[in-house]
């Protein structure tokens, strides 16, 4: 067995935590043949299922399911659904220009500073929802033009203790841009700055990155991306 | 509310289960029950056994149907099963629940604790056979390799968990279950 089918054993089991757990995990979703290995560990341990017996839960939990749908299908988040499924269709080419945007940044830290040369879009809201496949990782950021301000929903996010998440403007064919860290939970919102606001455009992308407490050290992404989107408009 | 389950075999709820989900996927709510119906007390089954706490559990179990209606469509019949992909979504979620309330010390001590309730047949999602081949396979490890490979599945700890309840070294425990997992593989698929 290779050192990268372990990997995805330890990874299927649940054994890994910290960085090892969020590396499988960005495995997973960008490497195919990591995340078969994960699959036949998973398929391989199967059977352990049967020796846990049923149990029956309460009948209140089907109605309290039911509720959330109904919210999902009439809201918003209905809505985020179909952007999900619009990111997968397009994850490959967002992570393609997501690790463009790191080279360009490693090649050419000033260009961030340079004066946005975009102008506002058109549409008032902006909505991108940041997955990935297996949804190890998932966000929506929600942007209200007219209030220039970001509202951030982690969806599931993974805690990670010690260290923290950062979220990242992408604009088309520039660096990565901060717009600082978030918690792992609850509803976050900022208001930009109105330089900044000007960049947060249809088409950019949005990033979450895992760095060190605080923050990126050095103004760019260090950690690894866990999950990328783009921001279109509702 | 979700009635008794009439008994059905692994292979006609792989069926049942598929043709649902498919349905989920276009958005149809009675399908979504359906699965649930099917599947709920398993995944409960296994929420709890982790979680050790019916109310959490029941909280994850919801999160499972909700993400299950929202990501039906992304479920991918050329690699796995519903039920492979129904319960990894429920034990994953679970794991990351358990995980996130930092498992107090006590926790650890009550995972042996669990009463192991005996699934009769009819509520088994894998055949016989495959059951009696993994149980088989597990048998042939060395004792600690197997008990920890089964602690981290049926409690969900991680190495660092397992090191500390067993109390030996990580890198002990780590070679416990790498050397359990490389044994495992070779007997499953010799």
């Amino acid at each position: 067995m290779t050192e990268e089918e372990l990997l995805a054993a330890e990874y299927a089991l649940g054994l890994l935590e910290g960085d090892e757990l969020l590396q499988a995990r960005n495995r997973q979703v960008s490497h195919e043949a990591f995340a078969r290995d994960v699959a036949a560990w998973q398929r391989r341990l199967l059977p352990l299922f049967d020796e846990i017996g049923p149990v029956q839960p309460r009948a209140n939990v089907w109605a309290l399911i039911q509720q959330r749908i109904a919210g999902a299908r009439s809201g918003e988040v209905h809505q985020l659904t179909h952007r999900v499924r619009l990111w997968q269709a397009v994850s490959a080419i967002t992570t393609a220009a997501a690790a463009a945007a790191a080279v360009f940044l490693l090649q050419a830290p000033q260009q961030s500073s340079q004066p946005p040369l975009v102008s506002p879009a058109a549409a008032p809201v902006l909505v991108a929802s940041l997955a990935s496949e297996e949804g190890p990782t998932s966000l929506a950021v929600t942007y209200a033009e007219t209030q220039r301000e970001i509202v951030i929903a982690p969806g599931r996010v993974a805690q990670a203790a010690g260290r923290d998440y950062e979220l990242w403007l992408i604009p088309a064919g520039a660096a990565p841009i901060s717009l600082g860290t978030i918690a792992p939970t609850g509803l976050q919102r900022r208001r930009l700055d109105p330089v900044l606001a000007l960049r947060v455009v249809s088409g950019a992308t949005i990033a979450l990155s895992l760095e060190p407490g605080g923050g990126s050290p050095t103004g760019a992404p260090t950690g690894p991306v866990l999950a990328a989107g783009t921001l279109n408009s509702v | 509310m979700a009635g008794p389950v009439a008994p059905i075999s692994p292979l006609h709820m792989r069926e049942q289960l598929s043709a649902a989900l498919s349905r989920v996927a276009t958005g149809d709510e009675a399908a979504l029950k359906a699965v649930y119906d099917l599947t709920s007390m398993k995944l409960m089954g296994i929420c709890i056994r982790i979680l050790k706490e019916r109310d959490e559990a029941e909280d994850v179990l919801q999160d499972v149907y909700v993400s299950v209606w929202a990501r039906a469509d992304s479920f991918d019949r050329d690699r796995s099963s519903p039920i492979t992909w129904l319960a990894t979504i429920a034990r994953n979620r679970a794991i990351d629940r358990l995980r996130s309330r930092r498992i107090p010390a006590e926790a650890l001590d009550q995972a042996a604790q669990v009463p192991d309730d005996k699934p009769d047949a009819f509520t088994c999602v894998t055949e016989a056979e495959e059951r009696k081949r993994l149980r088989d396979c597990l048998a042939r490890l060395e004792a600690p390799h197997r008990e920890a490979i089964r602690s981290a599945f049926f409690d969900g700890l991680a190495y660092s968990h397992l090191a500390l309840r067993d109390n030996v070294p990580l890198g002990t425990m780590k070679s416990w279950i790498r050397r359990g997992l490389l044994q495992l593989k070779g007997c499953l698929s010799p």
